[in-house]
């Protein structure tokens, strides 16, 4: 019985209700169309250095410490009545 | 790969104004996104690599309305939040490659040749200070509205587990009498042949529900 009634909520009601964990908010990088974060297939046109082929230039490209940085303003509303 | 802990720099409360009782507490804060790693690092932490969240713990502290309530009650709060709009104030990257942003609360709007979708991508080596908005919703639906006033407590993920005593070795559950389920069965009692407002509750709160279906239909 309780299961079918979450099941009847969720799918009329709050399917159309939009609400947020934010105890689990994060942000997450990835980089774009790329099989992994070492993929090198593609580091001559990234590097912007065409013909880039030596090993130290490549262990360069993948241990040198990157960043990044940013400032999210986040507006939300808590129900604390 | 490492990440730093948000800074909430600022903090504007609106009281619920009399004539819209059904809206709660608005909030902003900006917070402060660091990530940092080598591409062979971020490789290896896997999945949840160049990930960036808050400490744990410090989830209340951070998004909760800085009054005197306890961190559970807090906690509560977060779990049922709308998001009204998130801004990408500033950003700066150092990656020599192009990134995809992903943010939970916000749905992918940005999609790429390939498909992925992400909340918003960076270009490589990259600085903006051009402020844009990632995501706005629209607060004010009815139904929207409606079910943040009658059930503050519930969303689609806790539905199962929120206002529910688990007794085991039971096919049953005791129910809490304000949980939406029971509003559910209480307006379709001719269809489950009773009314649920005629049964024995346990310490007048808690209603006694089969957890599945089995007969009436």
């Amino acid at each position: 019985m309780l299961n079918a009634c979450c099941q009847t909520i969720r799918a009329k009601v709050l399917s159309k209700v939009a609400s947020n964990d934010l105890n689990l908010f994060q942000v997450q990088i990835k980089r774009l169309n790329a099989d992994g974060w070492d993929d090198i297939h593609d580091l001559n046109i990234n590097l912007q250095k065409p013909g880039i082929s030596s090993k130290v230039e490549v262990e360069q490209f993948l241990t040198s410490p990157y960043t990044y940085m940013a400032r999210l303003q986040v507006k939300y509303e808590l129900q604390t009545a | 790969m490492s990440s730093t802990a948000a800074i909430p720099l600022n903090d504007v409360t609106t009281a619920p104004s009399s004539s819209d009782t059904t809206r709660g507490t608005i909030l902003t804060r900006t917070l402060h996104v660091n990530i940092t790693g080598s591409l062979a690092n971020l490789n290896m932490a896997g999945p949840s690599g160049g990930t960036w969240r808050l400490v744990d713990g410090k989830q209340a502290g951070v998004f909760g309305t800085g009054s005197d309530l306890d961190s559970q009650t807090v906690t509560n709060q977060l779990r049922t939040a709308l998001i009204h709009e998130v801004k990408l104030l500033q950003d700066h990257s150092t990656f020599p490659v192009a990134l995809g942003v992903t943010i939970n609360c916000v749905p992918p709007t940005e999609i790429t040749d390939l498909g992925e979708k992400f909340a918003y991508t960076v270009l490589p080596q990259s600085k903006n200070n051009v402020g844009q908005t990632i995501y706005q919703c629209d607060a004010n639906t009815e139904d929207g509205l409606q079910w943040r006033k009658d059930y503050p407590k519930w969303t689609s993920a806790n539905l199962e587990t929120e206002g529910i005593l688990n007794v085991e070795n039971n096919p049953w559950v005791f129910v809490h009498q304000d949980h939406p389920a029971i509003a559910l069965l209480r307006h379709n009692a001719a269809l489950i042949g009773c009314r649920i407002d005629d049964q024995p509750k346990i310490d007048m709160e808690w209603f006694k529900v089969s957890y599945i279906f089995y007969s009436y239909f």
